[in-house]
């Protein structure tokens, strides 16, 4: 990583730093079986109809992240680096063969690593990109409300029983770390605000893999705060 | 009153309504005004209210016991300092001028129908602008800080105020009308995400008109 960066820096025309931050446009889990049974539950989980799946969730702006970003860039061509924490949680909602709201959470440590392509040879331009990410997560999948909870002044526990922790385990999440492989499309303001909408999804190799199919569709914004050409001398040009 | 310094009184007052020039009505004074809400020949100081309809969507949206998730309907009243940048319009031909909110702070309350309340401080400044001939998309827009009251809290030590941060991610406004239509969003700083403690957050969408010296 250290020699990519030190090769970036020798080639980049400009090197930029800032801040990146964003949040999840759509996401979806969709766990196509019908039954689960976790391994460390007595009870487990149906589909509430036919052909559904088990776990089918849509949901939006569930997530928050915020990092840093360190791009150079050479003609049209950009390279970017965005270390990032990542923080989510959703939602997930069974009815049988028990009604039960489960909380799928994440705090991750993630590391976007892309290459972007403007598509007009001017400073603020649409871009594309494609590249991978790194995620490295800690899970929390838990019931949700536990049995300690109230709503409306009657206490959740003389209605429901904590049937435990960490169920959806292979099938949501690992504790491995992993890649996804990411594209997307982005624009530069006027005023140098850096937008864009990113598709990501799991790279599912064998040994790293999970059941469930999630996709993701994220909106991140990148401030720029500092360049390298601000620390460059400047020659102007007077023309009487 | 002496009838001297009446007459002189009376005299120099008419003096005074002679020789003014462009002298509006109501303005006893030999100059005229200085405006003094222009900060560059672009941008103005403005100060207004605004007003509005508002759905609110507050916590606990949906759980085992109660499924529905049901729209609180209430008012919006804000006190708004913005300033405004005026823009050439992008189709016009005869360079016609349209004001653009470019920053502000003020206070809004929105109040809804089962007496939940949402004040707080606020500072605008969009982050994003898309204008199109039809209409404008503003993101990332406005930052507050202030407090939830809800007179029945539903979670477990919660407390009827809670202080709470508050943030606009989408702004619209249709053509050249200074009505907007909004999505707030509104979290509890005692939230944990990763917690088993139900959120106390809530979503805001609705409409603002705002009224201020246009001209």
């Amino acid at each position: 990583m250290i020699c990519v960066l030190w090769s970036c820096s020798l080639w980049a025309q400009e090197v930029k730093f800032g801040i990146t931050t964003g949040t999840h446009l759509f996401y979806r889990i969709s766990l196509k079986d019908a039954f689960y049974f976790p391994e460390n539950s007595f009870t487990g989980y149906q589909e509430s109809s036919a052909g559904t799946g088990v776990i089918n969730k849509n949901s939006m702006a569930n997530s928050f992240f915020l990092g840093s970003t360190i791009n150079g860039s050479y003609k049209r061509w950009t390279a970017t680096l965005e270390p990032q924490y990542f923080y989510q949680r959703t939602t997930l909602r069974f009815t049988k063969p028990i009604s039960v709201n489960r909380v799928f959470g994440k705090k991750a440590f993630r590391l976007p690593v892309y290459i972007s392509y403007k598509l007009w040879k001017k400073e603020n331009s649409t871009y594309l990109f494609g590249g991978l990410i790194f995620h490295k997560e800690t899970n929390y999948d838990f019931q949700s409300p536990g049995t300690e909870v109230y709503f409306n002044g009657v206490e959740f526990g003389q209605n429901s029983i904590d049937y435990g922790d960490n169920h959806f385990y292979r099938a949501l999440y690992t504790e491995k770390g992993y890649w996804s492989y990411t594209f997307g499309i982005g624009k530069i303001t006027r005023r140098g605000v850096n937008y864009g909408v990113r598709f990501h999804r799991r790279l599912n190799l064998e040994s790293r893999g999970i059941m469930a199919d999630i996709f993701n569709v994220e909106f991140m914004i990148n401030l720029n705060v500092v360049s390298t050409k601000d620390f460059t001398k400047k020659h102007f040009l007077y023309v009487d | 009153m002496p009838l001297k310094v009446l007459v002189i009184s009376i005299f120099v007052l008419g003096g005074w309504s002679v020789f003014a020039q462009k002298l509006p009505p109501g303005e006893n004074s030999f100059f005229k005004k200085y405006d003094r809400s222009h900060i560059t020949p672009e941008i103005r100081r403005k100060g207004g209210i605004s007003l509005g309809g508002v759905a609110g969507f507050h916590t606990p949206f949906g759980n085992q016991i109660d499924n529905g998730v049901e729209p609180n309907f209430g008012f919006h009243l804000a006190y708004n300092h913005m300033y405004v940048r005026r823009r050439r319009l992008l189709m016009s031909q005869e360079g016609k001028t349209t004001d653009e909110f470019q920053s502000g702070w003020g206070v809004s309350v929105n109040v809804h129908m089962d007496m939940q309340a949402l004040v707080y401080g606020y500072f605008y400044r969009p982050l994003i602008r898309m204008y199109t001939p039809i209409f404008r998309i503003y993101l990332i827009n406005e930052y507050g800080l202030g407090a939830h009251y809800d007179p029945v809290p539903t979670i477990e030590g919660q407390r009827r105020v809670s202080p709470s941060f508050f943030f606009e991610p989408i702004r619209l406004k249709f053509s050249n009308t200074p009505i907007f239509f909004h999505l707030t969003g509104a979290s509890s700083f005692k939230n944990n995400i990763l917690s088993k403690k139900p959120l106390n957050v809530s979503v805001l969408g609705g409409f603002r008109i705002y009224f201020y010296n246009y001209s």
